[in-house]
Parts: C-alpha cells; structure tokens; sequence
C-alpha cells in the first residue's frame, strides 16, 4: 500500500544513482524486494540485447549474499585486474530499527494512544526509508557493472542474471573469514612495503598520492555527514512531540481549542518536512559521501594490484640478471621477465582508463547530488514558509 | 517592557565587592506619562527576591496571583549545551541571558496588574537607589495571629462549596499546568536537539573544508568549499531558531508554570482563610459554653471574663468573614484576568515563534540558492 509519500521516497531512493552510462545493451533494475525475516530477497529484471545472454528478458530472485558472490568472482579474476572493481553493496541492517520499534511497542503503556500511534508510523517509515536504501545501493552495483564494456560480459555476471535456480552460495564460514582476514592483512604489509616503491611513471605516483590523501579525507567527512544527517532527523521527532502537547492543549482548555488545533496541525507539518529534509539530506549527501569512500578504496585495490605486478616484475629482472651470471636457466627467466612485463603494461593501462573514468564518474555524480539536494533542500524550506504563513493567516482569527 | 506608566529595559554585567563577585542588574524605568523620565537603579537578584517575598506578604492574603521571580538556578533545563570549545564561558553567558530576560518579563508583569502596578514598594524597587529590605519579623503582627489560628484549625480543609466554580477552577488550572509541563520537557528536548544539530553542522563543515582541499578538480575543489561555507551559514540560522525555540516558545511556556504555581498559593491562601473562619467560629462556640458553665457554676468574675472574651470573638469571627469573602471575590477576578492574559500571551508566542521561524526559513532558502548556482558549474 503505497501512500504519496511512499511513492516520493521510492522516487529519491531510486534517483541516487550513477549516471547512466549504458548503451541500452543491457538494462538491469530492482522491481521489487521483500524482507523476511534475517534477508531481503531483491527481484532482478534484465533486458538485453547481448548475444551471450540466452534469453532477451528475464528475472531473477537473489539475497545479499548472492552479490557478495558476484563481488568476489568478479575481484578474484586475474583479467580484471586493471579494473576499479565495483565495491559490493553494503550488508542491509534493520538491527537499529527494529530495536527501536521493539522497544517502542513495549513502551506503549507509557504514551497516549495518539502518541503512541504517531511514533510507530515515524518509526515505521524510518523502516520503509532504510528499505528502500539497501534496495538502492543493490541497485547501483549491478547498474555500475552493466555500464562497464568488460565487465558486463563476465560470465558469472551473466549467471547472477540469468541463472534461475539460487546459487547456492552460503555465507562464508569462520575459516573463510579468518583467511579473509589474513589476506587482508598480508595486502596491508604489502601495501606498506610497496609505497616505497619507485615508481617511474609520473601520472601513477600522483595518482596513488592522491587517492590516499583523499580516502583519508573522504572517510572523516562521512562520519561527519552521517553525525548531521542524525541530528537532522531527531528535531522531526521533537516537532512531532510539540504537535502531540498542542493538541492536547486544544482538547482542554476550550479558550484556545481552535488555535492551538491549527498550531497542533502546524507542527505536525513542520515534522513531515523535517523528516523529508533529513532523508534527502542522508540519500544525496551521505550517501554520496559513504559511495565515494568506497569507490576511493576500490580504485586504491588497483593500484595495489598494479604494485604488485610492478614487485613482480622487478623480482624478475633480478632473476635473469643471476641466471645471465650463472649461465643457465636463461630462457625461463627471459620468458618469465616477458610475462611479467606484458602483464604490468597491460593492468598499467587499463588502470589509466579506468582512473580517468572514475574521475569523470565522481564529477559527475558530486554534481548531480549537489544539484539535487540544493533544489529538494529549497523545495522544502518554502513549502515550511508556506504552511506557515498559511497558518499565521488562520490564526489570526482563531 | 511597557505598562501605562513606566517602561523598564534591565542591562547586565559584573559586579564585585572584593569578597565574591556576583551579576548586577541595571534596571531602566522611564515614565510613560509625566515627560518620559528616566531612572537606573542597580539590583542583584536577591533584591528582586526580597521585593518578591514583600509583595507576596501584601497581596496573597487579599486573593491575588503575585507574578513569580525566576528560579534561583536554572537546573532541570540545563540541556542547553552548546559544545563549542568554549563550554563554560558559553554556559555562563547562556545563563546570564536567560536570567536577564526573565527579569525582565517579570517586572512586565508586576507593572501589568492592575493592583500590584500601583504598589509603593514596587515604586521604591524602580526608582530609590536602595531597593526594598525584607520585614525584620517573619511576617508581622497580622501574621503571627493568623498563625496560631491556622494552627488551631488546621484540621478542616475542605470548604463547603456554594460555588461549585472555585473546585472546577482549580481543577482546570492543575490540568493546565500538567499539559504545560510536558510541552516544556518537549521544548527543552527540541532546543537541545537544535544545539546539537548546529555543532554537527559545524563539525562537517570542518571536515568537507578538508575535503574540498584535497580535491583534484577545480570546479569541485570549489564547489565543496562552497559547501562547507554553507553548512557553517546553516549552523548560525539553527543557533537563532534555537534561541527563538528556548526565547520565544519555552520561557512563555515556564512562566506559565511558575504562574501556576501562584495561583495554587492564591487557592490554599483561601482555603487557609476558610480554616481561620472556622476556627474563629469554633473558639467562639468555646468560650459561650465556658460562659455557661461558668455562669451555672455562678462564679461572677469568671462570667465578665467570658463575656469580654466573647464579644472579641464575635468580632473576629465578622472579620474573618469579611475575609473570607473578599478572598473569594478576589480569586475570582484573579483567575478572570489571569485566564484573558493566558490566552492572549499564549496566542501572541505561538504567533511570534511562527514568524520567527518564517525569517529563519527564509534564510535558509537564501543560502541554498546562494549555493546552487556553485553546484550546477561543476564539470
């Protein structure tokens, strides 16, 4: 049951996007998601005309954990090593909302039945709102993939599309994790090791500069915009409590009934778009913010990567210089220098590709955020003034 | 501040004698009538207190709400937090502001009602450079005879309602000020809240100024600076909407509270002068059977005695009487005047809190659009 303001909410959730790159190849969107329990089940509709795919249109149901999967085919796959990997959606958690509401249905002897009435439905759509965010930010992974020329013809993006059956990906087990995390950990000594590397391309060590200069910075700004977008959101409550205390004024002092309803009516306006600026504020500004810590991460995986390609083939110039001493073995270490050549120009390239686009990607997208938060911000500081000067107007004979 | 006869406008700032230092208030009344003439006296808030205690001395008695002093501190309200690096300078000043205006709202409201503007005492507080000095006795001779007689009766304090209107009345009154104490614990929340919501706006400005300067494209390097100046120019208009929260809205809403709490001493205040007619008229039904017995005992002297005592009984139950029932008319109008003022003040701060709020709104607007055309360059 979709109400207006439902459907203005889908709207702004689905408008946090990238900016749509795609040929019309290959469309892929959310229809519909539902939540059961400890998952949500997201509904995926494709459209194409790729010859690879066996069918022109299909749908598909998939769990988080299924993108999970997708991310880590698509991160491990030596090809795509030159790319920026899409970073993988954030893991959907109700676990704050749903304490809240708990904790307010158990409360519900302490409050008015009004009251209590009004906090569940805030509650209740504070709920909607981060449903339709997770839903959003699948979204965007998926579309981030299909506007990629390469990556939209990997295969096992083809099976998360296609295939009909559930991929049977469970979570990743404690031994998993744990190797996960070892991984993670070798990659930040490598990393350590690596920045004192010398580099001799110009463009790469300002980039790598760059990047890390800016990760850092990005990470502290979201944690600020997420503290703003927070306290934006308490003072919708706070209006609403104020309604609550007018109109019970109205309903016992009859000398004020008729003024304090209109001010009760009033406030609870002001909540309505109070709330509406705080979630407009936390789709186009955190998470603009959270996406581009991300994406920052993930083009700093890249450079890791072409790092590493960079160590490689210098442990292999120093093994063909021993084998030229020793005379021996000196095609091996010829080929094996070849090897690592052709891969460390190959992800070098395609890492100046993707590093350009993603600057392009980011202004764009910066751009479009900014815009439209300005224009919603606007939007709803006039309506506040008119439904304000409305009721100073019928006030003035109540 | 205005009332027919005199304005007062009270200025802040230190004092000191060398032992303590403590705030005082330069009180300004200018006459309204008479060639607006001017007159500063300086006060500290004890003196206000004393000025409080006379008045209450003078007119609870006779039936009359007497307007409330600020409370001694502000506990119980002290959420405001403003978090800036400067807390406790910030508090104080907070708290001077607050007070200030408090007194001055109070003076607005002696110099409002009808009997207490014309008090001789409230005069002197104005206009003689030394303020008012509480009575050496704890309440004076008429006081200490009530006293006794309270004493003594203090057991019936349920009066047999001719007018069902004063046991309505204070019903009303008692739900009132529930209904007002919630909106103020919910005023207080929002301006806390408010505060709040400016130090984070404060907080991300900080950090996307950074942000902005680490940027590798120069319209976006600009444009994000941009961003942060405009958060730090919202933070100034919820720091004003945050006064005009706890200004305009919550310190109406408190001191209807405290008026409140007047009018409930005006109500026992005649409930205490019922118990005195009671007790005067018991005294009297003692003294005529002591008369009886005394004059079945035949003992003459004892009888004179009695019939002295009797005859000033009579007359102090008449005058308990009369008390009671100027009292009661007293009330009456009182709670007239009050509920007219109450309505008036009360529409009056939602209004102003409205426009107020419009202003602030319309500020907002303003720099959004100021930014706006920064955001479209972005290439």
């Amino acid at each position: 049951m979709m109400t207006a303001e439902d459907e203005a909410l889908r709207e702004h959730a689905s408008t946090v996007s990238l900016t749509d790159e795609n040929d019309g190849r290959l469309t892929v969107n959310i229809s519909d998601a539902v939540s059961e329990l400890e998952t949500v089940k997201f509904t995926i509709q494709t459209k194409t005309a790729l010859m690879s795919f066996s069918q022109r249109q299909m749908s598909v149901i998939r769990c988080h954990e299924e993108f999970i999967w997708l991310h880590d085919m698509l991160s491990e796959n030596p090809e795509y090593a030159g790319y920026i990997i899409p970073p993988a959606p954030p893991k959907p958690d109700f676990e704050i909302a749903r304490d809240k509401l708990t904790r307010v249905t158990a409360a519900e002897n302490t409050m008015t039945e009004e009251e209590y009435k009004k906090l569940r439905k805030e509650l209740e759509s504070d709920y909607l709102a981060l449903f339709k965010k997770t839903v959003a930010m699948h979204e965007i992974y998926l579309l981030r993939i299909a506007a990629h020329t390469k990556l939209r013809e990997d295969s096992n993006f083809r099976v998360f599309l296609e295939y009909s059956k559930d991929l049977k990906v469970r979570s990743k087990n404690k031994k998993e994790l744990i190797g996960g995390f070892f991984k993670s950990m070798t990659k930040n000594v490598d990393e350590a090791l690596l920045s004192g590397q010398k580099d001799k391309d110009e463009f790469f060590i300002e980039k790598k500069q760059f990047l890390e200069d800016y990760h850092s910075r990005i990470v502290q700004t979201t944690k600020k915009s997420e503290a703003l977008s927070a306290a934006t959101n308490s003072l919708s409550v706070d209006y609403m409590q104020v309604a609550g205390c007018l109109a019970l004024l109205s309903t016992r002092d009859p000398s004020v009934q008729r003024f304090m309803a209109q001010g009760a009516i009033s406030f609870e306006t002001f909540q309505k778009l109070q709330k509406r600026i705080s979630t407009d504020e936390d789709l186009k500004l955190t998470d603009l913010f959270r996406y581009y810590q991300r994406e920052t991460q993930a083009a700093k995986a890249l450079l890791y990567r072409r790092g590493r390609t960079l160590a490689d083939k210098e442990i292999a110039e120093g093994k063909l210089e021993q084998a030229q001493k020793k005379f021996k073995d000196i095609p091996t270490a010829e080929a094996y220098l070849e090897d690592c050549k052709i891969r460390f120009e190959s992800i070098s390239e395609m890492a100046k590709t993707e590093l350009e686009t993603f600057k392009q990607r980011r202004i764009e997208t910066y751009r479009k955020h900014l815009v439209d938060m300005s224009e919603l911000q606007i939007r709803h500081s006039q309506s506040i003034i008119t439904e304000l000067e409305k009721s100073l107007e019928l006030l003035k004979d109540l | 501040a205005r009332s027919k006869e005199q304005s007062s406008g009270i200025n802040a700032e230190y004092g000191g004698d060398g032992y303590s230092s403590y705030i005082v208030y330069t009180v300004q009344t200018t006459e309204v009538k008479g060639g607006g003439r001017e007159t500063y006296v300086q006060r500290r808030f004890s003196d206000f207190v004393v000025l409080h205690q006379l008045l209450v001395e003078n007119y609870l008695p006779r039936g009359v709400i007497v307007p409330p002093t600020p409370e001694k501190n502000f506990i119980g309200t002290a959420k405001v937090r403003f978090g800036g690096n400067n807390q406790a300078a910030e508090d104080q000043s907070q708290f001077i502001r607050r007070r200030k205006a408090a007194l001055e709202r109070y003076l607005v409201r002696l110099m409002g009602h009808h009997l207490i503007c014309k008090d001789e005492t409230l005069r002197r507080f104005l206009q003689e450079e030394e303020p008012p000095r509480p009575n050496p006795n704890a309440s004076g001779i008429k006081g200490f005879m009530k006293n006794v007689e309270t004493m003594v009766s203090k057991a019936t304090a349920k009066i047999n309602e001719v007018d069902e209107w004063y046991e309505d009345k204070q019903l009303h009154i008692l739900e009132l000020e529930e209904t007002l104490k919630k909106l103020l614990v919910v005023v207080d929340n929002l301006v806390a809240n408010r505060r709040d919501l400016a130090a984070k706006s404060n907080a991300f400005a900080a950090s996307s100024l950074i942000l902005g300067e680490g940027e590798d494209n120069i319209s976006l390097r600009r444009a994000i600076t941009k961003l942060s100046e405009l958060e730090n120019k919202l933070e100034e208009v919820q720091l004003e909407q945050a006064d005009t929260d706890m200004y305009t809205f919550g310190e109406t809403v408190k001191d209807y509270i405290a008026l409140i709490q007047s009018a409930k001493a005006a109500f026992d205040e005649r409930v205490k002068t019922f118990s005195t007619w009671e007790g005067a008229q018991s005294t009297l039904a003692k003294k005529r059977e002591a008369k009886n017995k005394a004059t079945a005992q035949g003992k003459a002297d004892r009888v004179a005695q009695c019939e002295e005592d009797i005859k000033f009984w009579e007359t102090r139950v008449e005058r308990c009487q009369e008390d009671f029932e100027m009292i009661s008319k007293n009330l009456k109008d009182e709670i007239r005047i009050f509920e007219e003022v109450w309505v008036k003040e009360i529409k009056q701060c939602i209004t102003e809190y409205f426009t107020k709020t419009i202003e602030n709104q319309k500020l907002i607007v303003g720099h959004w659009k100021e930014f706006l055309p920064e955001a479209k360059i972005i290439n």
